[in-house]
């Protein structure tokens, strides 16, 4: 079939890199109109995480202050940030991917579109809102510490297994929501699960020793512990359970494409 | 191999359908089939459809609803899936499906161009080379930077024509898209797709009209019920389309109400002296003119035998353009005409003073008026079509001596003074009764003719072919 290649232009090719600029341009208008367009703007990037860890502080801290003995003299409100981000990048994304084919049946049925770059888009969007969120957790260290642990250098790190793992979990659900529609209302109940399974709100030390297992097999456990140990207590990750998870992001993520490109076909069938 | 100009190739392409009775047999379906799991019942939309596009070629597609016009385009354009069968196409395909169907409503315009460009892998570069061009084409002023949702449907369908067509298209599948918007854009599309044809962009197009079909494409494929029945030139398919949805046919026109039969149109000496009154006349406005200070279009009215101010008209009705010119300056012997462009933007009909036997002024001064009446007779098929109107003058000899020169000559002699290119438009129906019969020609227009008929009983002949 070399007769059949032209060389004017080329065959679009399923390669995430050739569409950057679709990934970027959908990105940034996704920010743009959830901020751009609201009477605040741009204040609400700011102030949705404020506010969150606002109610989080007055409940965990003075409502119920038992939980947490020992932060010496870091502010608990850091603590639960620092746990907040990497979780909120998470739930945000998975809560959204089982309608996200279901939202845009035009690109499904009507152009042809790359749908598999929409879960990277969504990713895009959350991973943006949550260096927000981050920058104001630094710049918080900084006024009340008066300086930054070393250890805020790995936090590239730190992100790639929540990214992964995010990433193929999406991919997965945005296909399996446009077969099975129960799995939307489904995902919901399950990242409210998982945000009390994850020790957020409370150290992890509280669990009793014959529940640390859950805790072992909840890859969101270890990644807010990661979050915490590099932003707030200057510890180094813990190696070991960093690359479990980083192997286990990439495996999640190979799966989760290849379950998604394999189910695609159908998707114009359905919608 | 086949040769270069190839650039769509469709071998034995069919699609199934599985009627399920729920969604989730439907993934269960795709997972298990292969253990042999059989989920839903299997309906056909589509069976073994061969054919191959060259560069440059339109190919039509023609066929009654449900026979699966719509499938094929979506399997075409990438969007379905074939079940059996291979496609191959090479270079850039872009579809007019539903027109503006690949737009986020909450982009404004130029967002929205960058988006569908980059969704068919153009870069920024590439992007910004074409989007003056795109712009300029959908041509909607400001609304350009607002948001699509905001759009008038008009906008809307200039715009998302505009991107598909302006992004450089190998393969341009077009699915009953030119039917909107009015005529004055329906003639810069078909005008736009003879320019991307000429650049060697191949055309598919779907029609229930079968007619357009007829006029516009090189080649064309009939489907009835999932099937190819026919391919082949566009007369014989569409001849055949007829054929097989004659049924339909017979019962509409039965249903359409009666109509008063047309009356003679007056005598055309008694026209002549007639002007109308004023109410019935449109100014026609600056900016839809153009011309160099000698002379501007002032007001025109469109009306029928009845003096009734009309915009649609039967066929072979008489159409009465009044069209009035004012001299910005002195003036030679002034010619005012016509042409008459049908929605594919053809100049179907087109006259001026040169052909008609009219005594002309040598010179017309400063400040008056010049006054014409004309009338066509519209022997036309059915369809939208655009006026203009156009003042040149003359210099006085060479009218006078009009019959004896070739045109080459007079035209030397001939200035543009006022062009009004987009006056208006009309429409013109089928006849529903008349003499000899209502369907007055094939084709385009009528042409005067006569006919004759015998036979010619010859004893011979006939008793030898009757042992035959």
């Amino acid at each position: 079939m070399n007769s059949l290649v032209n060389p004017k232009t080329k065959t679009p090719k399923n390669n995430m890199w050739q569409h950057r600029y679709l990934i970027i341009q959908l990105v940034s208008h996704e920010l743009k109109a959830r901020y751009y367009t609201s009477f605040l703007g741009f204040l609400w990037i700011l102030f949705v995480p404020l506010s969150t860890l606002a109610i989080y502080t007055f409940v965990f801290s003075v409502v119920l202050p038992s939980t947490w003995r020992d932060s010496g003299s870091i502010p608990y409100a850091f603590i639960l940030f620092a746990a907040l981000i990497p979780f909120n990048l998470f739930s945000e994304v998975v809560n959204r991917s089982p309608g996200l084919i279901l939202s845009y049946p035009n690109y499904v049925k009507k152009v042809v579109f790359p749908l598999h770059i929409l879960p990277i888009v969504a990713l895009g969007s959350a991973f943006a809102d949550s260096l927000v969120s981050l920058a104001l957790l630094l710049i918080g260290l900084m006024v009340s510490l008066h300086n930054l642990p070393l250890t805020v250098l790995l936090l590239p790190l730190a992100y790639l297994p929540i990214l992964l793992i995010t990433l193929g979990t999406a991919w997965f659900l945005a296909a399996l929501g446009v077969y099975v529609r129960d799995v939307g209302p489904a995902i919901n109940i399950i990242t409210r699960l998982f945000f009390f399974l994850t020790p957020i709100v409370y150290p992890l030390e509280r669990i009793p020793q014959k529940y640390l297992w859950v805790m072992k097999f909840n890859p969101l456990s270890s990644v807010v512990e990661a979050f915490r140990d590099i932003l707030v207590w200057g510890k180094p990750l813990n190696w070991a359970e960093w690359s479990i998870w980083f192997m286990a992001g990439i495996c999640i993520t190979i799966l989760g494409y290849t379950w998604f490109m394999k189910t695609r076909t159908g998707f114009a069938d359905v919608l | 191999m086949f040769s270069n100009d190839i650039v769509l190739q469709a071998k034995n392409l069919s699609k199934a359908y599985r009627l399920y009775h729920h969604p989730q047999d439907r993934l269960k379906h795709t997972l298990l089939w292969r253990l042999g799991r059989e989920y839903g019942q299997v309906f056909w939309a589509l069976r073994d459809i061969s054919f191959e596009l060259r560069r440059g070629e339109m190919l039509g597609i023609v066929g009654r609803n449900g026979s699966g016009k719509s499938t094929l385009l979506q399997m075409l354009a990438g969007t379905l899936h074939p079940t059996e069968g291979t496609l191959q196409t090479i270079g850039r395909v872009t579809a007019l499906l539903e027109l503006g169907s690949g737009f986020n409503l909450d982009f404004n315009g130029r967002e929205n161009i960058y988006l569908n460009a980059s969704i068919l892998g153009l870069s920024p570069s590439e992007i910004e080379e074409k989007i003056e061009d795109i712009i300029t084409f959908a041509d909607i002023g400001n609304f350009i930077d607002q948001p699509v949702k905001h759009y008038s449907s008009g906008m809307f369908v200039r715009l998302a024509f505009a991107v598909t067509t302006g992004l450089d298209p190998d393969i341009l599948l077009v699915d009953e898209a030119l039917a909107v918007g009015d005529v004055f854009f329906r003639q810069k599309c078909h005008q736009r797709l003879r320019d991307l044809r000429n650049r060697g962009t191949a055309v598919i197009y779907v029609s229930h009209n079968p007619g357009e079909v007829e006029q516009l494409c090189d080649t064309a494929i009939l489907l009835e019920k999932g099937q190819m029945i026919l391919e082949g030139s566009p007369l014989k398919v569409v001849k055949h389309y007829y054929l097989i949805s004659q049924g339909g046919r017979l019962h509409d026109i039965d249903t359409v109400e009666d109509t008063p039969p047309i009356t003679a149109p007056n005598a055309s000496a008694e026209q002549a002296q007639h002007w109308p009154a004023d109410g019935l006349f449109l100014q026609v406005m600056p900016e839809k003119q153009v011309h160099e200070n000698r002379a501007r279009c002032v007001r025109y009215a469109m009306l029928n035998d009845h003096g009734q101010l009309i915009t649609s008209f039967k066929q072979g009705e008489t159409a009465h353009f009044y069209y009035e010119f004012e001299a910005l300056s002195t003036l030679e012997a002034p010619l005012g005409g016509i042409v008459l462009t049908n929605q594919f933007g053809v100049h179907v009909h087109g006259k001026n003073c040169l052909q008609f036997d009219l005594a002309l002024p040598s010179r017309v001064e400063k400040g008056s008026l010049m006054r014409f009446h004309q009338q066509i007779t519209l022997n036309i098929s059915a369809g939208e079509y655009s006026f203009e109107f156009g003042l040149v003058e003359i210099t006085p000899d060479l009218y006078k001596k009009r019959s004896f020169l070739p045109y080459q000559v007079l035209a030397e002699g001939i200035h543009r003074l006022c062009h009004v290119p987009q006056a208006g438009s009309l429409a013109i129906s089928d006849r529903l009764e008349g003499i000899p019969a209502a369907f007055m020609h094939y084709g385009m227009c009528d042409l005067p003719g006569q006919m004759e008929f015998q036979v010619v009983a010859e004893p011979s002949t006939s008793q030898g072919r009757a042992q035959l």
